[in-house]
């Protein structure tokens, strides 16, 4: 009896120690990992700030938030949405989640930039990605995506997603492609071409996206992408923005 | 410096190589080995916790009942690995992000449970030190090899430098992955056979 007692509480000592230990580590990381998060964010909010043709920003430089302050400022509540667990809209026909808050940004011509973070079922887990939309004279247009969580999908197909030019194959699109829906061109029925100016107008306007990996087909995470960026379109639509 | 601690250096390394010769750690030695910076920063986090796992569990051999020593073992591995799952996220995280479920996965790692029961449990600090020290530098080498390999033949990039337009996607997907390892086990194998022949015959 005794001698189970003291096993116990040799092992309760050791857990104590251990969780002392943790805790105190936890204290010490806890801002380092807030502040690795919100760069990673505010990083990617300046690169979809940026117009997809200059390259430019959009707006003033100096207006672009560079910490958590200036970022809140911009934070935009639509109305009848609520946010639950940091999740503002769900739909029923398109899996993924549009994560609250939501942004947005007035430009100086009475336009402005709605930037949205969501997800989407990728390969192994969730992709998130972090997009900008530009509403301006009763028009809309996909402006720029930045993929910020890939990390369950397959390297050298899915997680080519982080590289610039495979990123680039999902903008500009412009109101008519995005009300019929995003799809891969598989889906779309159209054969790839290499003909990139044929490639940007069937985006542009019909919103068909070339997958980067004409070799094997390998369309899972394009369409995680695709599948998120259709529900932030549903999103501003439900919202009331695109009049 | 002592033979014995020589012979734990040697063993370490090469004899008793983690991954080549003892097949231990074959998941995270299989899954992470995509390019050679996950392949290192995988390797350096479970030395990490190798040798401190090593150090606490080699001082408190005595106090912890034979009839425990197992869940004091998980408690004292799975506590360093949450330290560091938690600083590389803090410190490192773009390399985080990239190792993903990986670095929790340390805590089972049989490397490391293999060490504490049957090294860390027997022998002194100092010794434990130096064993969890170059067994983690055994399973770092061998992973940074697997993993230059698998970047070279499959991404045509050495360190995210790209230097060539071939690329074998099998060596990058899970096929390669074994493929790579199993000829490199040979090699291995292959060499140290050849290494330990002529260091009996200079005997």
């Amino acid at each position: 009896m005794l001698e189970y007692l003291k096993t116990g509480l040799i092992l309760m000592a050791i857990t104590l120690v251990a969780g002392f230990a943790l805790s105190l580590i936890y204290e010490l990381v806890r801002e380092p990992i807030a502040e690795a998060e919100l760069q990673e964010k505010l990083q990617a909010i300046r690169t979809v700030l940026k117009d997809y043709a200059t390259s430019e920003p959009i707006m003033n430089e100096e207006k672009i938030p560079s910490d958590s302050e200036s970022l809140d400022r911009f934070t935009w509540d639509p109305e009848g949405f609520v946010a639950e667990d940091g999740i503002i809209y769900t739909s029923p026909s398109i899996r993924g989640a549009v994560y609250s808050p939501v942004y947005r940004f007035d430009l100086p011509d009475n336009g402005q930039v709605f930037v949205l973070v969501g997800e989407s079922q990728g390969y192994g887990g969730p992709v998130s990605i972090v997009s900008s939309f530009i509403v301006r004279d009763g028009g809309v247009i996909l402006n720029g995506i930045e993929v910020i969580e890939y990390a369950q999908e397959t390297p050298g197909l899915g997680a080519n997603i982080s590289y610039d030019e495979v990123k680039e194959r999902y903008y500009p699109v412009e109101r008519s492609g995005l009300q019929s829906g995003l799809k891969v061109d598989k889906d779309a029925g159209v054969s790839p071409t290499t003909d990139t100016e044929l490639m940007n107008r069937r985006r542009r306007e019909e919103g068909v996206i070339q997958t980067s990996d004409v070799m094997t087909g390998a369309t899972i995470t394009a369409n995680a992408v695709i599948n998120a960026l259709n529900l932030m379109y549903e999103f501003l639509s439900e919202a009331g923005v695109l009049q | 410096m002592t033979d014995k601690r020589r012979m734990i250096i040697k063993q370490g390394l090469f004899e008793q190589n983690p991954v080549f010769m003892q097949a231990l750690g074959m998941c995270p030695a299989l899954a992470t080995t995509t390019s050679a910076v996950n392949a290192i920063g995988m390797g350096v986090a479970t030395t990490c916790v190798l040798v401190m796992s090593n150090v606490v569990i080699s001082i408190i051999k005595k106090l912890i009942p034979e009839k425990v020593r197992i869940p004091a073992y998980i408690v004292v591995i799975a506590s360093f690995v949450t330290m560091i799952d938690m600083l590389m996220h803090g410190f490192t995280y773009e390399l985080w992000k990239t190792l993903g479920l990986f670095i929790p996965l340390i805590v089972v790692n049989c490397l490391i449970l293999g060490r504490a029961e049957s090294f860390a449990s027997k022998n002194s600090t100092g010794l434990a030190f130096l064993d969890g020290l170059f067994m983690g530098m055994g399973f770092t080498g061998a992973l940074f090899i697997l993993g230059s390999v698998r970047e070279i033949l499959g991404n045509g990039s050495f360190f995210g430098m790209q230097f060539s337009e071939v690329k074998l996607f099998a060596f990058v997907l899970p096929p390669g992955a074994y493929l790579a390892l199993g000829l490199l086990a040979a090699f291995f194998t292959f060499v140290s056979g050849r290494l330990s022949k002529s260091s009996k015959k200079n005997d």
